[in-house]
């Protein structure tokens, strides 16, 4: 394996229940105004569409009526060992502040499009065409996020300008910024999820939930076997899909 | 003085050399970055003071408390409302539109009159004039049709319409007005409500209760509430249905089932509850009992099902054995369905003890009318809409002179459109209070577009599903964007233009005045520290300052009460139930099973822009929708995946491709719903096919009511 | 004097060309496909990568292929140049010329196709200016830039060679040292160019999440980087023996001897066979200790007609074993099998930087996405054509009007 883990006293991470997710897609539409990615018209050609935050389903691959579906969203999973990073020629992404969210500097970025090949998690979209809105909607844009220009790459941040206001907010109250209490940070996916399916926090805080959560024996990560330590947990009962987060050969 | 060649070049290259010692090039070079970043033509994000309002959606039926961020005054984002019971912070994708729907392509930016094929715009004034002209001469047939199941805006449109001579006031059918339907024939007084919250053990026969049925937000926080991750639930959800739809993903166990057949597998399990004794004082009990024991046994069930008996009997010992079991009953895409299987799941309830009961079903009271001569909810949900317009395109009844439509859009949201907009077009004079472009505005004399729910006053009380009454306050939080106006003030406008006393010079005074009267409703809180399930489950309920009240609504707090309307003679309607449910032999035909979902928004919505990324491509690929069918049924069909198929229904033809899925029973095409706009915006617009078109419409024996739950469809 | 019988004055001394007419018209017909890729390029600035048929899935499409095998092709320059200038294999003087004008021509090209191919090319060169030095890119984009710019030293004094601009004194002199310095820069050329080869192998390779092209490897070198290496020194001789062969069946002049041809397409080929022995090795590790690894099989990593095994075939025996056999046996003598042998040579180095750049983004990892399919679309291949045509015009001029073929005057007496 290449690369190399790192370790932050905070480390935000999602927890994501499958078992509660009923696919409706509000965190993906969620996601898509928190952050100013702009109303695709073409957005049913999915290799083009921008989306964060996309939500998978997934088949036990069973003929009826022992089929079953499950839904995965997937944000970006912030690996500890994130692939994308050291591969990016200008250090326009990197994992390098506490909280061990990726970053991804898009005034720095040149659009080479590396770290979309390196992340095995589809995260990471590339600016085509300029963003349009459509005339006047430009209104609704979120002041907390900046507009790409085409032609650099963007992916999910853990709505990280939400930490940074929650800092000035625990500042503001006299609290310790880097101890925030649990869901004082909490992103805009997991906030509006009309089924709770998704929780937020620091997993190394023994006074957030997630930090139990993890240690859930349903708890599995995407592709964890190879080596990128992501910060982004699945739960599920169902064995079917806890085995779809990694592959395995038949003698597993 | 002479420039020789040797000291041009000299001057040229020491020139070059010392300005790479300035830090002009370095600077100019670095702000490239900065240029590339901010190119003319790429929108800067606004700036000021950021804040938060609280309101409430409109757009989403399922009614969640919005906050909404404003930056220097301009909404920015709408987010859930923690402290909304509808809401508790969740929000849909379509109630997360709100904000950004007020820049829609397709809203409509003034008045407008028609002008042969196109439309030209008028003025306000204008407008009222024209209006009152043609609605003076249709006095005494005029009908309205509102796609509102909660707003009290339904007062003003039921009085003004009464007081012009009714010729019929419709809501556009839900499933609010099936199970009104129902009710009434089962001699309740008032709106079922569902108490997830305090339910351990819930049977959901049909309803998608966790996309589009009731208040689906709050029914998915509730639902979760008791499923903490990782750990045994606490609570357990079975989902009968002909598809492994949105909520049967999450559910316990799926139990496929047509949705032509939820009656018989309710009967079918309470045949089980009857047989461990099952019984009840309500009227209409004995023949109840010989009704399912006369053709519901476990053996009719699964020749006419294919539900397993043990299947059955597993189910209704389960809820026999819960502490607080619940039967919910819908249709898998939110319409169509007759009233017997709603009576036929309540009869459950009856049968499980769980009528007014924490966790099972609450009879909600209607909140108090302040409109003179409205029509009450139920009177409106009464009315049969799809069986009037059939009607009317048949010449049995009498087309009406006039139609004033508010906040539905008939010409795309209805079943078997093609009958359907034959009989709009004989309505000689049509008005559409749309606020976007739709289908039937396109079709309208007059568009007076009303202004979008952050732009006006409204309000929201006790949507179909919600377990107790609720009401919250919709108002506006930024200016009319466009020359719209808020469509209570427009009729109260017209009246006072017709001399018709309707009480009110404005809508906002019609909801002060409904705050009003809910202050001296007794029993009535701002939920705040204290739920209104929680009230339900025995926690004392907080007094309500009475002065406070619009205060509390405008802070984004509503309004609940856990009641009950008071009993009479709830029975179990059993002579519906034997005309109308048999267990029949299993339908041989391709049957359609429509499934609709929010991110594709409502007829009166079209498709939220953004949410046209939530689509998967399994749904929607380029310009054309897929239907799904699982491998038998596509190997006996002789459809392949991805194949470009014709289905014909309803004398309408539809286009699809082929989506092999599983989870559909066999012999079912499941279909999204939401597709195939011909009205709208380019977001919406020629996407895909309207299924919905293909169903017909077919009378409920014992009921008839006009039900369309599982249309036959021919494919080609 | 006529134009045409001035035109005549700039052929390089004792040598015989088409009449201006037939050039012109050839010039013509590479100048339109030209165009039109320009046309297609300037589209690509003008509305963004949205008009080319790369897609989130394929950030890596047409011209990184193109780019990978045009550099890998165009490595016989700095490899002859090692040998001719470094080892000193005299012989080779008689090609380095053409093995410099390819290296050029391929650089410059592959330089054009990457500004297209970064979504923002006014800060390319923040890949000097923010380097990080963990990128395999970040080596990649300085050793390209530098090793293009020892490509022009290199190509510079054959331009001042040509008959007329020679006569000028100080342009002589300045021919004259450049060459006396040539070895300087052939060694700089090959330190530079064995490392972005590498470092172009290196960047499939460091790709640890992405189990087709990830491989393990010696310090901080995937195997790939001493495999890219291999392959472009392997198959760099080899195009430079297909283009000669190639201008002289269209010229229909002699240029070099076949001997020359020969002794490069012993020396590809004795560089294929010791990168074949490394990549069955590295083949060989990467089935049976990568993909297990990752929880995935051999069979895993191959999808439908476009993602075949066949590709896998083609490269390692058909376009390995049977070049090896062409070019290192007796068959060699045989024009025929030489050529063949130098073909497969070149295919089988464009299906490797193919299937990585390719296949390895379209393997599915995740174990619920599904195989997607890329197709390059008109802008990609209009601008690759562009380069192609590029190429033409700069060898033809080259030919036409510079000294390269030293033994072209001799090989052609009647
Ligand atoms: N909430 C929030 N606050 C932020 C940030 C954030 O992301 N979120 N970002 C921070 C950052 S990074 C920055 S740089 C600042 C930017 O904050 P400001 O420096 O305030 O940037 P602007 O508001 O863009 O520009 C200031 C004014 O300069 C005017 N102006 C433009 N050109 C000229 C000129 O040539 N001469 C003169 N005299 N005036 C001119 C503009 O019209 C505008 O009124 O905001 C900081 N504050
Ligand atoms: N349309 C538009 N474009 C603009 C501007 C504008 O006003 N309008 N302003 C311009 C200006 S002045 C600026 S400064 C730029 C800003 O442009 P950006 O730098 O792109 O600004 P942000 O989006 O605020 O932050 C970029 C990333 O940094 C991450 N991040 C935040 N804090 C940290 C940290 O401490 N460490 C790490 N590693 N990552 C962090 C965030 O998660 C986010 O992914 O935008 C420029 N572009
Ligand atoms: S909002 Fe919640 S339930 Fe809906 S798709 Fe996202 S995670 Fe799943
Ligand atoms: S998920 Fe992808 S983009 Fe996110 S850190 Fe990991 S490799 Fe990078
Ligand atoms: S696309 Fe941008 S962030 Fe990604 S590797 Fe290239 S420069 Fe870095
Ligand atoms: S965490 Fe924020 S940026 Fe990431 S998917 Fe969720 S909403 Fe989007
Ligand atoms: S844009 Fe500004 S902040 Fe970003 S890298 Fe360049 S100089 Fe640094
Ligand atoms: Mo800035």
């Amino acid at each position: 394996m290449s690369g190399h883990k790192m370790e932050f006293p905070i480390t935000w991470g999602m927890v994501i229940d499958i078992d509660k997710c009923t696919g409706c897609g509000a965190c993906m539409a969620s996601c898509q105004t928190e952050n100013n990615v702009e109303p695709q018209r073409e957005a049913s050609n999915k290799l083009r569409a921008t989306s964060w935050m996309l939500v998978y389903e997934l088949t036990n691959d069973k003929a009826f009526p022992n089929h079953d579906i499950a839904y995965l969203p997937r944000p970006c999973q912030q690996c500890g060992n994130p692939p994308c990073v050291s591969v990016c020629p200008v250090i326009a992404t990197d994992k390098n502040e506490n909280g061990g969210i990726v970053s991804q500097v898009y005034p720095r970025c040149i659009g080479c499009r590396y770290c979309v090949a390196a992340c095995p998690y589809h995260v990471r979209y590339f600016g085509w065409y300029d963003p349009i809105w459509p005339e006047g909607m430009e209104k609704t844009l979120s002041p907390m996020t900046s507009v790409r220009p085409r032609g650099v790459v963007e992916k999910c941040t853990f709505c990280h300008h939400r930490w940074t206001q929650a800092k000035d907010a625990a500042r503001v109250a006299g609290k310790d910024p880097d101890n925030l209490d649990d869901g004082a940070y909490v992103t805009s996916c997991v906030q509006n999820c009309p089924s709770g399916a998704l929780a937020f926090g620091d997993i190394k805080n023994p006074k957030h939930k997630v930090h139990e959560l993890v240690k859930s024996p349903y708890a599995f990560r995407l592709l964890e076997r190879l080596g990128t330590d992501t910060q982004v947990y699945y739960i599920s009962r169902r064995e079917w899909v806890r085995k779809l987060g990694d592959n395995y050969l038949k003698s597993e | 003085m002479g420039l020789d060649r040797r000291a041009f070049l000299g001057l040229v290259a020491g020139g070059t050399v010392g300005a790479m010692f300035t830090p002009i090039p370095w600077k100019l070079i670095d702000d490239a970055s900065i240029w590339t970043q901010n190119w003319p033509w790429i929108p800067r994000v606004p700036k000021g003071q950021v804040d938060y309002v609280a309101t409430t959606s409109k757009l989403c039926p399922a009614g969640e408390g919005l906050k909404i961020m404003r930056v220097a005054g301009n909404p920015i984002l709408a987010g859930g409302n923690p402290s909304h019971p509808l809401s508790c912070g969740g929000v849909s994708a379509l109630a997360r539109s709100e904000v950004y729907m007020l820049y829609s392509p397709a809203r409509i930016k003034s008045p407008m009159k028609r002008n042969g094929k196109t439309f030209a715009p008028i003025t306000w004034e204008q407008a009222l004039v024209e209006m009152a002209e043609k609605l003076g001469a249709a006095k005494g047939a005029v009908a309205s049709i509102s796609g509102d199941n909660t707003g009290t805006i339904n007062e003003v449109l039921t009085a003004l319409t009464a007081k012009l001579g009714s010729a019929g006031s419709f809501m556009m059918p839900s499933e609010a007005t099936t199970a009104a339907k129902a009710m009434k024939l089962m001699g309740a007084q008032g709106q079922a409500g569902y108490d997830f919250e305090n339910a351990d053990t819930v049977l959901v026969l049909g309803a998608d209760i966790f996309e589009t049925w009731g208040t689906s937000s709050r029914n998915r926080k509730a639902f979760g509430a008791n499923r903490p991750a990782g750990a045994k639930p606490a609570n357990s959800y079975v989902y009968v249905g002909p598809t492994r739809n949105n909520t049967a993903a999450v559910c316990d166990q799926w139990v496929p089932a047509a949705a032509a057949d939820l009656g018989v597998v309710a009967l079918g399990i309470a045949w089980h509850l009857l047989k461990a004794g099952a019984t009840s004082n309500a009227p209409g009990f004995d023949t109840f009992k010989a009704v399912v024991n006369g053709g519901f046994g476990p053996e009719d069930v699964k020749r006419a099902t294919g539900v397993a008996p043990e299947t059955l009997a597993a189910i209704a010992k389960a809820l026999a054995s819960a502490k607080a079991p619940l039967v919910v009953t819908g249709s898998p895409f939110g319409q169509g369905l007759g009233a017997a299987p709603v009576i036929a799941g309540m009869s459950l309830n009856m049968l499980l003890g769980r009528i007014n009961k924490p966790g099972g079903v609450y009879m909600l009271p209607e909140l108090p009318s302040v409109v003179p001569g409205a029509l009450t909810r139920a009177a409106m949900l009464d009315g049969d809409l799809p069986a009037f317009l059939k009607g009317v395109e048949s010449g049995k009844t009498p087309a009406p002179k006039a139609l004033l439509i508010y906040d539905a859009n008939p010409a795309y949201g209805l079943p078997e459109a093609a009958t359907m907009a034959k009989a709009l077009e004989k309505i000689p004079f049509k008005v559409s209070f749309s606020s976007f472009m739709d289908e039937t505005a396109a079709l309208c004399d007059l568009v007076l577009p009303n202004s979008l729910p952050l732009e006006r006053y409204d309000d929201v009380a006790t949507p179909y599903g919600s377990g107790f009454c609720v009401y919250s306050l919709v108002r506006p939080i930024q200016k009319p964007i466009c020359d719209t106006k808020t469509t209570g003030d427009v009729l109260l406008g017209l009246a006072r233009k017709l001399s018709i006393d309707l009480k009110f010079d404005n809508f906002q005074q019609v909801i002060k005045e409904k705050v009003a009267s809910l202050a001296k409703v007794s029993g009535g809180f701002v939920a705040k520290d204290v739920m209104p399930w929680q009230v339900a489950a025995g926690k004392p309920a907080p007094a309500l300052v009475g002065g406070d009240l619009w205060k509390a609504l405008e802070a984004g707090y509503a309004w609940t009460m856990v009641g009950q309307a008071a009993q009479t003679s709830m029975g179990f309607a059993a002579e519906v139930l034997a005309k109308a449910v048999k267990a029949g032999k299993p339908a041989t035909a391709t049957v359609l099973a429509p499934y609709a979902q929010l991110r594709t928004g409502t007829p009166v919505t079209g498709m939220p822009c953004q949410d046209l990324t939530t689509v998967p491509d399994t749904e929607l690929l380029g310009d054309t929708t897929f239907i799904r069918v699982n491998s038998e049924t596509a190997k006996a069909l002789g459809l392949k995946k991805g194949q470009m198929i014709k289905l014909s229904g309803a004398g309408v033809d539809c286009q699809a491709k082929v989506h092999i899925f599983e989870s559909v029973m066999p012999g079912m095409v499941s279909a999204p719903l939401g597709f195939g706009h011909t009205a709208f915006d380019y977001y919406s617009q020629g996407k895909g096919a309207n299924y919905l078109s293909l169903a017909a419409v077919v009378e409920e024996a014992g009921s008839g009511l006009s039900m369309w739950i599982a249309p036959e469809v021919k494919i080609a | 004097m006529s134009f045409t019988e001035i035109e005549k004055t700039w052929y390089p001394e004792g040598v015989e060309r088409c009449s201006l007419g037939k050039f012109m018209k050839w010039m013509g017909v590479l100048g339109v496909v030209a165009l039109y890729g320009f046309f297609a390029m300037i589209v690509c600035f003008a509305y963004g990568l949205g008009v080319t048929g790369l897609d989130n899935y394929f950030g890596f499409g047409l011209w990184i292929t193109f780019d990978l095998a045009v550099i890998a092709l165009g490595a016989g320059a700095f490899f002859t140049g090692l040998l001719r200038y470094i080892i000193r294999i005299d012989e080779l003087k008689n090609i380095i010329n053409l093995t410099v004008i390819k290296g050029f021509i391929c650089y410059s090209g592959a330089m054009l196709i990457l500004s297209l191919d970064v979504g923002q090319p006014i800060r390319s060169w923040f890949g000097y200016w923010h380097p990080n030095v963990h990128s395999m890119l970040t080596e990649v984009i300085f050793c390209i830039t530098c090793y293009l710019m020892v490509l022009i030293i290199e190509y510079v004094p054959l331009v001042l060679e040509q008959k007329q601009i020679n006569k000028i004194p100080f342009l002589h002199n300045l021919a004259h040292q450049m060459h006396v310095v040539m070895p300087l820069f052939a060694g700089i050329g090959a330190f530079l160019s064995t490392f972005h080869q590498g470092s172009l192998g290196g960047m499939y390779g460091v790709m640890f999440a992405r189990p087709y092209a990830f491989r393990d490897g010696f310090f901080i070198w995937p195997w790939t980087f001493f495999l890219f290496v291999l392959s472009a020194i392997a198959s760099g001789p080899c195009m430079t023996v297909l283009i000669c062969g190639f201008m002289e069946k269209i010229t229909g002049r002699k240029l070099t001897t076949y001997r020359v041809k020969s002794l490069m397409c012993k020396i590809g080929g004795t560089m294929l066979l010791i990168y074949t022995v490394f990549k069955y090795l590295d083949t060989w590790a990467w089935i049976n200790d990568i993909l297990p690894r990752a929880g995935l099989t051999f069979d895993q990593m191959f999808y439908g007609m476009v993602y075949g095994k066949w590709l896998f075939f083609s490269e390692l025996v058909l376009c390995l074993i049977v070049p090896v056999i062409c070019l290192l046996t007796p068959l060699r003598k045989k024009p025929f099998f030489m050529y063949t042998g130098a073909i497969l040579a070149c295919a089988g180095v464009v299906i490797n930087r193919y299937v990585f750049t390719v296949q390895a983004l379209a393997q599915p990892v995740l174990p619920f996405t599904k195989w997607e399919i890329y197709t390059p679309n008109w802008a990609e291949w209009a601008t690759s054509l562009m380069v192609i045509a590029y190429g033409f015009i700069i060898m033809s001029l080259s030919y036409r009007y510079l000294p390269i073929f030293p033994q072209e005057v001799g090989l052609n007496k009647k």
